[in-house]
């Protein structure tokens, strides 16, 4: 079999005499070196911790593309010569004619989908008011569990219903500052908005923030769902969705629906591992799924918390942009 | 528990040989001890976020670490000075073999041997080794059956040859 044949032109010869040669070497730079704390997806400083587990704990997406006003316009107007490059230069056209909305909140809606257990969903619906140090949250609203028959809902409930939201109180909050981790770098809501908005300048702003090793095609695509998702100037959209344009491998879905069955675009990274579903009309981003393996938790910093992302996460984006506070 | 010094140890153990082996594919031996012992430091750096199954994270940096290497690509020669030693006379043709075998690796497209041997040497699952060549599970599929009957074709007329 080749398989075989092929295996056995594996170099174990020369692999053990290496390894038997650099392992004290390398074993000793590693030790010299610090171990890097893991880039918590969200950071909350000062003495709100308890808080902020709260409030982050529905915040990791933070939101969307904003498209909606009178400058709306129809961005895809050839479905037969439809691409991912020709999906994410058309939302950019879109978002560069798109003027920024008033308010001092960024407000977002998003409806979240998990899957605690095989066969399992529970989705429920968080919404926040930011203005970089404080804001109102109503977490965990309209609660739904959904089984794919009725073995899954009785091993759910002998495992004690995991994975249900905790605490559904609406509060307002101050003195705290949330950060988004893109790769080596934590932004607040004030970096956000001052991310480049030119091409060039965002390419080099991310070469910065990623990590030694990490892939640039991944890594651009993880960033982007971070950035589409935060309040960045609709100019760094714009710019973001270029770069994303030229990544390799994307693979693109015409007939996506969204959680919510929401009809759009799918476009997924070479990895498989992320998914944004994005309005054909608008470019509007309407979902980002999460199909890589589960994140393992890891210690943070005092004052922060950290959110691994699970396998089988959705989050549909339901309502975002700048307000003023509701009544 | 063990202290992350002693875990990343075995770690390094048990997956060093295996990520030179890779790396070897496309740098000479220096150079990709270099690469091994990078990827390693990466590792160290980045212990927390490590996978619970690391390896293809492990052989995905080597990888980037890699394409930073001005000499890419797979080369016969390098890779013929890594043929393993016979044994005995009695296996010379089996050395032959594997000697033929090795040629006609080296001479495939780069992607097409890379994944006979992801899945090969290391037994990785198409979408482990989908993730490591920056490909979706599908196309990988594809690509490894046609590396397979490529290097089932190059190395045919060889063997009707030195049969009697």
């Amino acid at each position: 079999m080749i398989d075989d044949l092929v295996k056995s032109l594996r170099p174990d010869d020369v692999t053990e005499e290496s390894y038997q040669a650099r392992r004290p070497e390398d074993l000793q730079k590693a030790f010299a070196a610090k171990p890097r704390r893991r880039t918590p997806l969200l950071v909350a400083s000062g003495l709100l911790a308890a808080a902020a587990a709260a409030f982050v704990a529905f915040a990791p997406s933070a939101t969307v593309v904003t498209m909606e006003g009178p400058q709306q316009v129809t961005v895809v107007t050839e479905p037969a010569k439809l691409t991912a490059r020709s999906v994410l230069l058309a939302g950019a056209e879109t978002l560069a004619k798109t003027s920024r909305e008033a308010g001092t909140y960024w407000h977002e809606k998003i409806r979240t989908f998990t899957t605690p257990a095989e066969g399992v969903i529970v989705a429920s619906t968080d919404e926040t008011w930011y203005d970089g140090s404080g804001g109102r949250t109503k977490p965990a609203q309209d609660v739904q569990t959904t089984f794919a028959d009725a073995k899954a809902e009785s091993a759910w409930r002998a495992q004690g219903r995991p994975g249900l939201p905790g605490d559904k109180e609406e509060r307002s909050f101050t003195g705290m500052v949330l950060a988004w981790g893109i790769g080596d770098k934590d932004v607040r809501q004030e970096d956000v908005k001052r991310l480049p908005t030119d091409r060039a300048a965002l390419q080099k702003w991310l070469d910065e923030a990623r990590p030694d090793g990490e892939d640039a095609g991944a890594f651009t695509f993880g960033a982007a769902r971070t950035i589409l998702t935060s309040p960045a100037s609709n100019e760094t959209r714009a710019a973001l969705l270029r770069i994303l344009a030229d990544q390799e491998g994307l693979r693109l879905d015409e007939t996506s629906k969204d959680p919510l069955n929401r009809p759009g675009v799918s476009i997924t990274d070479a990895t498989g591992d992320h998914t944004l579903v994005v309005d054909r009309d608008t470019a509007k981003l309407l979902a980002y799924i999460y199909e890589g393996e589960d994140e393992k938790q890891a210690d943070t910093p005092p004052g922060s918390v950290m959110i691994p992302a699970k396998k089988g996460t959705a989050i549909a984006y339901l309502e975002s942009g700048w307000s003023e506070l509701p009544e | 528990m063990d202290d992350p010094e002693t875990r990343f140890t075995d770690l390094y153990d048990l997956h060093y040989r295996a990520v030179l082996g890779y790396a070897l594919l496309r740098a000479d031996r220096p150079a990709a001890e270099d690469v091994a012992g990078e990827t390693f430091l990466i590792a160290w750096r980045r212990f927390a976020d490590l996978p619970p199954e690391p390896l293809p994270w492990l052989l995905g940096v080597a990888r980037n670490l890699l394409r930073k290497q001005r000499d890419s690509g797979i080369r016969a020669e390098r890779l013929l000075a890594y043929l393993p030693a016979a044994d005995s006379p009695d296996v010379a043709d089996q050395v032959t073999e594997r000697e033929a075998a090795l040629r006609a690796l080296a001479a495939m497209a780069e992607a097409d041997a890379e994944a006979l041997i992801l899945t090969s040497w290391y037994g990785l699952a198409p979408r482990e080794a989908a993730k490591i060549a920056g490909c979706a599970p599908g196309a990988f599929t594809v690509r490894l059956h046609r590396a397979r009957r490529r290097l089932t074709e190059a190395l045919r007329p060889r063997t009707l040859q030195e049969q009697p």
